[in-house]
């Protein structure tokens, strides 16, 4: 046994992240860490990592005791970790971003030639090829994580933990880093990988190991187990596969008319043609920065465009305000719940009726009636259960799921005609997920329109009646439930052209 | 609205006090800190604490002297929590104040009209030239991105200057007591604020104050205004796709911080002072000590009546003191600025909490 976690306990005051949890790791071993969110599988590698401490606990190093109390230590002991959220400098070159931090030293500053050669090496070495003085800005998310892996390969690690690495690539990049993870347990790297797409885990993962609520639930090979099996012991109960229901689609509640947005000369939408009828789902697919952000603030109001036109429900709002397009009947979820869609030091109240408050129901005279929008949160909270002690309580003591929940509960509790939904289960567990998928639909039954905008292919499937195709700002085509499948899609966000498939 | 009183048990009336324990440990480590300056002084802190409690609230006389002082105090403070709760780290209330108390003072002075339209048009010229100050630095950060803090405490001595600079060329008092003081003459008898009692200093503008309290704590906890404001203080992003103009929200709090710092400026003139007397608003330091109620009190403005209030009293006590004690009088100045210190100690405290926490944490964790 090449690394043993014992008994890990970790509590945040009264709250139990990990009870008594156990995990080993062999060389050369891909070990799958499954679990919804708030299951402590992130506590647990962080206490790996040496993010957090454990409140008790052993951890062994090749049948060592080890200490680990911050990054540095964990990296010396040769523990390393590919983040989620990138941690590069944008403005720097690979070769800046991967030595950083131990930077090969010449006689007065750094040697840069050998940095650079470094950096060849070690791309051939792993398979990972990369040019070395290409700038971060401007690269692909998928360029961008083999900076980061080779960034971690070059501090010469043997445990490589990977943090939900898959939820910003597009399929055709989810493949390559799949072959990579493979290749690199091949030569004798160990893998931890945390995610919630048991696909993937089914693809690469030599053992997994399914948590709860904190708890360890379960330690499978990957050959004993299936899917079914695995989200059984993730969600404690069974997943049903919904059938779809045709809802007859009405008028048309949203168009945008030849949509361009130029910055700084940079085409970033280009003659955005696409519309959504009542009842309806429709999905935009891309990689991420595609122009997706974009057409979303262009569409509501907080970026004016170059040029075209939005009509919502036969009106013309083109570079209003977001005011006068929510009044219009438009609600948007945007993208980061965190930085747009909550304010984490108001209550829960508060933020229920942000959009919404001036409208009759919460104020009269310039004065809001708190006690109406406190019944208000009450009821929201109890539709979309979510699990909160009262409305007074701040956004920031929820969980991820959890004020995701409450962020769609608000916009969709206004009946809008048109919703725009932007990344609604990024970082979402599968039962908070599926709840979320099953309010979608719900709205969509009710004759509403919904946008939906997701870097999440199976999601886009699995949810649009039609589906739209972004890349680099320009629609590159569109699919209906019946045509739409994940090759197609998926070639034609990185580019391809629709003729060629 | 009814009030009830509710049985409460211990742990409810702990959750009320919460917003009270920071500005309590705040001073109570001042006073111990005081208390070991003294005793180098070779005094008995007991002894000198109680002459300042008697000298701050020990009598009528007293009271009313400490109220008194907590009046611009009260306003300036006002001004200042209104604005950076909504994230506008202003530092311009001093300047507001200047301009407030002048314009107030020559329209009073000035202006040919009966008493009340005059009252009513000082009153109301003050506030809203200090209002119109605070914009100036809203304009400048709006359209240049200056940095708030920079260009309102600049604008405190441009205030100061080109207020100084009318006095002396149009304004002057060249009566027989004036000329040699940079003021300007006294305003109407008639319109003078009213004392309580002629003995006492307390005026009915510290009742005004209190009644902008209340004023104010409706407008930040009931109106739409002030959970605009609260939200853009919480979070900017967020209120641009709530739909919130932020940039208007910014010049609205400007706005109003600058009126209630000018609110105090002008109740210096018509409670106090009686005219516009130059480096008095300076020399007195409301704005500042305004600032610190602020800061004690989270913004909130019940708070930043009571922290005023003992503001003011360390101020009266500390001169009580040196009056009957060997303690000079700057034990008062010491203890302010260790309230502040202790203020911003909030982050200390906190942080060494969660450090000796992680320390039992190593210990357990290396067992």
């Amino acid at each position: 046994m090449f690394l043993k976690m014992e008994h890990i306990y970790k509590n945040y005051g009264d709250i139990l992240a990990n009870k008594d949890v156990d995990l080993d790791l062999k060389k050369g071993e891909i070990l799958a860490l499954v679990g919804e969110n708030g299951a402590g599988k992130s506590t647990l590698m962080k206490v790996l990592y040496g993010l957090e401490e454990a409140t008790s606990g052993k951890i062994f190093l090749n049948g060592e005791e080890v200490y680990i109390n911050g990054p540095s230590s964990a990296i010396k002991l040769g523990i390393g970790m590919v983040q989620q959220h990138f941690m590069l400098f944008n403005s720097f070159t690979v070769t800046e971003n991967i030595v950083y931090g131990r930077e090969p030293k010449g006689k007065l500053f750094f040697d840069m030639a050998k940095a650079r050669q470094d950096v060849i090496d070690l791309g051939k070495k792993y398979d990972l090829p990369l040019d070395p003085d290409a700038v971060i800005e401007g690269m692909p998310v998928g360029l961008r994580q083999r900076v980061e892996i080779l960034k971690v390969l070059y501090q010469n690690t043997d445990i490589i933990i990977f943090d939900e690495p898959t939820a910003v690539l597009t399929p055709q990049e989810v493949t390559e880093l799949l072959k990579t993870m493979k290749n690199l347990s091949k030569m004798g790297k160990s893998i931890i990988l945390i995610t919630h797409k048991l696909n993937e885990v089914m693809e690469v993962a030599d053992r997994t190991l399914v948590m709860r609520s904190g708890e360890k639930v379960g330690e499978l090979m990957i050959k004993d187990t299936n899917i079914k099996e695995l989200s059984y012991l993730m969600v404690g109960r069974h997943i049903v596969d919904k059938q779809v229901e045709k809802v007859e689609t009405g008028e048309t509640v949203f168009e945008s008319i030849d949509l361009t947005l130029t910055d700084n000369k940079v085409s970033v939408l280009d003659n955005v043609n696409i519309h959504v009828k009542r009842g309806e789902i429709v999905g935009i697919a891309g990689v991420s920065g595609n122009g997706q952000t974009e057409l979303v603030e262009t569409i509501f109001g907080l970026k004016n465009c170059t040029s075209g036109k939005v009509i919502v429900n036969g009106e013309d709002v083109t570079n209003t305000s977001v005011m006068n397009v929510r009044n219009k009947g438009v609600a948007l979820v945007p993208e980061d719940r965190n930085v747009h869609g909550s304010a984490a030091l108001g209550t829960l109240t508060e933020n229920s009726i942000m959009g919404f408050y001036h409208k009759d129901e919460f104020s009269k005279n310039g004065i809001i009636d708190y006690k109406v929008a406190s019944q208000f949160t009450d009821e929201l909270i109890e539709e979309f259960k979510v699990v909160a002690k009262n409305n007074k309580q701040t956004m920031s003591s929820l969980s991820g799921g959890n004020s995701q929940k409450l962020i769609i509960a608000r916009e969709i509790s206004q009946h809008s005609s048109f919703l725009i939904v932007s990344e609604p289960t990024r970082g979402v567990d599968i039962g908070a997920m599926e709840f979320i998928h099953n309010k979608l639909f719900e709205k969509r039954a009710n004759k509403d329109g919904i946008l939906l905008i997701s870097s999440e292919l199976t999601e886009i499937l699995k949810l649009s009646d039609r589906v739209y195709v972004m890349y680099e700002g320009e629609v590159k085509g569109e699919f209906t439930r019946e045509t739409a499948n994940e090759e197609e899609i998926g070639f034609l966000m990185l580019g391809g052209n629709k003729d060629e498939v | 609205m009814k009030f009830k009183i509710k049985k409460m048990n211990y742990k409810q009336i702990l959750k009320y006090l919460k917003p009270l324990e920071q500005p309590i440990v705040a001073i109570s480590f001042a006073l111990v800190i005081g208390a070991i300056a003294m005793l180098l002084a070779k005094s008995n802190p007991l002894v000198v604490y109680g002459y300042m409690l008697k000298g701050a609230f020990g009598s009528k006389f007293y009271l009313s002297t400490t109220l008194a002082k907590a009046t611009p105090i009260i306003l300036a403070g006002l001004g200042a929590s209104i604005a950076w709760r909504s994230n506008c780290f202003g530092i311009g209330g001093e300047g507001q104040m200047i301009v407030g108390a002048f314009v107030a003072a020559i329209i009073a002075i000035y202006l040919p009209a009966p008493m009340w339209i005059k009252f009513v048009s000082s009153i109301v010229g003050g506030v809203v030239a200090g209002g119109g100050y605070s914009l100036i630095s809203a304009y400048l950060f709006d359209k240049f991105q200056m940095s708030l803090s920079i260009s309102t405490l600049m604008m405190n001595y441009a205030g100061r200057f080109i207020v100084l600079y009318f006095i002396v060329n149009f304004f002057l008092d060249t009566s027989s007591t004036g000329g040699k003081l940079q003021q300007t003459y006294k305003i109407p008898e008639e319109i003078r604020f009213p004392r309580l009692n002629e003995d006492y200093a307390l005026t009915i503008g510290f009742f005004i104050a209190v009644a902008v309290v209340i004023l104010v704590w409706f407008l930040m906890n009931k109106t739409k205004y002030g959970y605009e404001s609260k939200m853009v203080g919480y979070n900017l992003e967020f209120c641009r796709f709530g739909g919130i103009k932020a940039k208007k929200i910014m010049y609205l709090s400007l706005f109003i911080s600058g009126v209630l710092s000018a609110f105090a400026g002008v109740s210096e003139v018509y409670g106090t002072y009686f005219r516009y007397v130059s480096g008095s608003l300076v020399s007195g330091r409301s704005a500042w000590i305004g600032l610190n109620a602020a800061l004690i009190s989270a913004y909130n403005p019940i708070g930043v009546l009571v922290s005023s209030i003992i503001l003011a009293g360390i101020q009266t006590g500390g001169s009580a003191i040196s009056r009957f004690t060997t303690v000079p009088l700057e034990i008062s100045q010491i203890l302010q600025g260790c309230i502040t210190l202790f203020i911003s100690a909030k982050i200390v405290i906190k942080w060494r909490r969660k450090n000796t926490n992680s320390k039992k944490l190593n210990v357990k964790g290396g067992m």
